[in-house]
């Protein structure tokens, strides 16, 4: 069996975003769930949130890239 | 089929379509800002044989992303 | 002979064969037959195209057949027809797009929808087993329809150039317009079409991975697992439970992919925010 070891490692680097933007989500819903006028002031903070999680598993999609290409 | 709603314009309710695809914009934008900026790096290093401005482009390209998200869905 | 080999080789590998136990992505290519050749390649028939034919043939015929004596009381086969039809007009379509807009796009959703959600299905009923969307040209090709069609309106609704004015957001310090507008250009353009076709690609291809994992690792397991080959059974029993959950994922995805493409429809035409 062969194979790149840095499919793995991206595999294993998104488990943590996956499990914070689970979280996250998880959160945001329970908000809105609990009180829907908090709606607008949750939803800026939950995409923001999102976004800076997500942010570290595409950093790791770009460096499996960079690894697998160039390096 | 058969079944036809009076059109008029008094009766139209928007579609929620664009608030819909918030979540999934939200993954496309972030990964358009480190491909852009770091395929760009890519190759201005190719070029000038230099090294540091993949990273550079990279971090750079993240950083716009999230920005522009921030300014499309995060302000109120 | 090896063209027909492939094809029933990869779920039922013979005892004496070389293992096909780790399955790879070589193995979705299935070609039936050679149809032609252009230079050095040979272009095959394979078996996704095949499907794609079935399931044609099959939406067709149940679509003129349950509709062509339509009457306002319903027979069974039309009412089912109609629950189909409705969910995709009023829960898509018109939830999406807007009352206003939502008609003229609902054959183009109904379609999409009934066609990926039959090749979706193929992957687990028995005698196709595979579902055509594992090979990224089907949902390429699907995403370039949604892909015209939505830049068209857009266009139409805005004009040329203010479609391209709605893509920079108010309140932007002038001299990062022109890197927004790069990356507002890449989104548009290739990312999001990209991660739409992804999305349907990639639960396809995985799901049937996984089932093909426990269902043939459940086999080798039996053949040369000596002592292992008690767990074969549980490996058979979690493959009859994926298979269930594969079917609400397939159903899933073929509604989000409906879903996502009545909801860009639907930002392409909102008005100005």
């Amino acid at each position: 069996m062969t194979g790149d070891i840095t499919l793995l490692g991206y595999g294993l680097s998104a488990i943590g975003p996956a499990i914070a933007v689970g979280l996250i989500f998880a959160a945001y819903i329970n908000g809105v769930a609990r009180q829907p006028e908090a709606q607008k002031l949750l939803q800026p903070i939950a995409i923001l949130g999102f976004a800076l999680a997500e942010a570290l598993a595409i950093f790791g999609l770009v460096l499996f890239f960079i690894a697998f290409f160039v390096g | 089929m058969s079944s036809s709603e009076p059109a008029g314009p008094e009766e139209h309710t928007p579609g929620r379509g664009a608030q819909t695809h918030l979540a999934t914009d939200a993954i496309a934008y972030l990964l358009a800002g480190p491909f852009t900026f770091g395929g760009i790096g890519f190759g201005v290093d190719h070029l000038l044989g230099t090294w540091f401005v993949l990273p550079l482009g990279v971090l750079a390209g993240m950083a716009l992303s999230i920005y522009l998200l921030w300014l499309r869905y995060g302000t109120p | 002979m090896s063209a027909t080999m492939t094809a029933a080789g990869t779920l039922l590998p013979m005892a004496g064969e070389e293992s096909h136990f780790p399955p790879t992505p070589a193995d979705f290519w299935q070609p039936l037959f050679p149809m032609f050749s252009l230079g050095e390649t040979t272009y095959y028939f394979t078996r996704p195209m095949a499907l794609i034919l079935i399931s044609f043939i099959v939406l067709t015929v149940w679509l003129l057949v349950s509709t062509r004596r339509a009457s306002v009381v319903p027979s069974k086969g039309q009412w089912f027809t109609e629950r189909v039809y409705d969910f995709v007009r009023n829960d898509i379509a018109r939830d999406m797009i807007g009352s206003r807009d939502f008609l003229r796009f609902t054959p183009l959703l109904f379609a999409l929808f009934t066609f990926i959600l039959l090749n979706n299905w193929f992957g687990i009923i028995p005698p196709f087993q595979n579902p055509t969307m594992a090979r990224v040209a089907f949902p390429i090709a699907l995403t370039l329809i949604v892909y015209v069609v939505y830049h068209w309106i857009g266009v139409q609704k805005h004009g040329l150039g203010g479609y391209f004015r709605f893509m920079i957001p108010p309140g932007l310090p002038s001299w990062l317009v022109p890197f927004i507008f790069l990356l507002e250009l890449m989104t548009f353009f290739i990312t999001r079409p990209l991660t739409l076709a992804l999305r349907l690609f990639g639960n396809m291809f995985a799901g049937h991975m996984l089932l093909v994992v426990f269902i043939i690792g459940g086999w080798e397991l039996l053949v040369h697992g000596g002592a292992l080959s008690l767990v074969a059974l549980p490996a058979w029993i979690m493959g009859a439970g994926l298979t269930v959950f594969e079917a609400l994922i397939q159903f899933l995805q073929a509604y989000v992919f409906v879903l996502l493409a009545a909801s860009y429809f639907g930002g392409a035409l909102a008005d100005e925010h």
